[in-house]
């Protein structure tokens, strides 16, 4: 029994060594050498080559990214919102001219880190022009009313004299009616007052 | 027709800044040496040459610092492994039940150790072994291979003492003499 293990043990050692010692021993295929030259010869010339064209493919790009960047800068620039500069003035004739709103102060903005956004302030501009035009009329004209339209009706169809005589006659009433008495102040009692 | 690599490198002469002799005879004396490393790791020849023709391009490219360098061999050596581990693949799982049962086949029928380690499922056993060895002895026991590769060639490569290289050899040794005994012997049981 000992002796088949140490014939088995042997027998893996033996494997063993034989297997690490051709393990790392194989042949490259003939012409290694010359192979390795020929591409060490090519690499001088690739450099070489990098190198000639080096300053021409930089000064390429520099010109295509300029005629992209010009080309390209104008189209992407969102579509300025066309406004156009009324004077802001409120529609009264009593209320006070009111000047344009001017924007956010810049150095505010600047103190910020904020870069103004232009397409919320053009819209608010088009929000202000907007409520700031002058109307022709004031107030707005707007439907006559049931009553309106029956007096307008009234006054069209009575003759001027009846609605003369009726508007003397309506500020007689009126005056009659406001009419106070004269006023009746008894007169004052010395001996009375002082027994008081 | 072949172009001798004399007459090839003689061309590349006046494209490169100074003569290339030193990298001419580099190539020359370690070239079979930079292969064995490389297939140690690589196990493919293929791949292998593939590896060597990065290192001398590396080389070639570091010349300057490469003459200042007293131990170009070395170097050399050292430039090539970390090739070979850079472009290491995982190899597809090759079964050890099957190879194991190729190698117990051939010896039941007699044929000597060294027969049987010439075969290609006692290297595909072996590769299969080492390679589950942890890093440290699989690095130590791979390079102990490389025939022209001494212990202490290898701890310079791998930047650990002598008696470090010796010792975990012998480690990864009696690892894979177990497991290999073991699959062996896995028929009887």
């Amino acid at each position: 029994m000992t002796e088949k293990n140490e014939k088995r043990d042997r027998f893996v050692d033996d494997l063993l060594d034989s297997a690490l010692a051709q393990y790392a021993q194989a042949e490259p295929r003939a012409g290694l050498e010359g192979r390795l030259l020929a591409r060490l010869r090519l690499e001088p010339e690739r450099a070489a080559f990098g190198w000639r064209w080096l300053p021409m493919a930089a000064a390429a790009a520099v010109v295509l990214a300029a005629v992209l960047y010009f080309s390209g800068g104008r189209e992407s620039r969102p579509p300025e919102v066309a406004v156009e500069p009324r004077p802001l003035v409120a529609p009264t004739v009593t209320a006070p001219t009111v000047t344009p709103t001017p924007g956010p102060p810049a150095p505010l903005a600047s103190r910020a880190g904020l870069r103004p956004r232009s397409a919320p302030r053009a819209s608010i501009q088009a929000a202000a022009a907007s409520s700031s035009v002058r109307r022709e009329q004031f107030p707005s004209p707007a439907a006559l009313s049931e009553q309106e339209q029956l007096l307008l009706r009234f006054v069209k169809q009575t003759p001027p004299r009846e609605l003369q005589g009726l508007a003397r006659q309506n500020r007689a009433e009126t005056i009659q009616e406001l009419r106070v008495d004269a006023l009746d102040i008894p007169p004052v009692v010395v001996g009375e007052a002082d027994s008081q | 027709m072949a172009v001798p690599a004399q007459v090839i490198w003689s061309r590349a002469i006046p494209m490169v800044e100074e003569p290339a002799d030193d990298l001419e005879v580099l190539v020359q004396e370690h070239s079979a040496l930079v292969f064995r490393i490389a297939y140690s790791v690589l196990r493919n020849p293929q791949d292998a040459e593939d590896a060597v023709q990065e290192t001398f391009l590396r080389a070639l490219r570091y010349r300057k610092r490469l003459r200042q360098v007293e131990d170009a061999r070395s170097w050399l050596a050292r430039v090539a492994w970390r090739v070979a581990l850079d472009r290491r693949r995982r190899h597809p799982e090759t079964s050890l039940e099957d190879a194991a049962h190729a190698v117990r086949s051939l010896r039941d029928s007699g044929a000597a150790s060294d027969q049987i380690a010439a075969g290609r499922q006692m290297m595909a056993l072996l590769e299969g072994l080492i390679a589950a060895l942890p890093e440290d002895l699989r690095h130590a026991i791979t390079l102990s291979a490389v025939e022209e590769m001494p212990a202490a060639e290898a701890a310079a490569l791998l930047d650990i003492p002598e008696a470090t290289v010796r010792t975990r050899v012998f480690r990864a040794r009696q690892i894979l003499k177990e497991k290999l005994a073991a699959l062996l012997e896995a028929r009887h049981d």
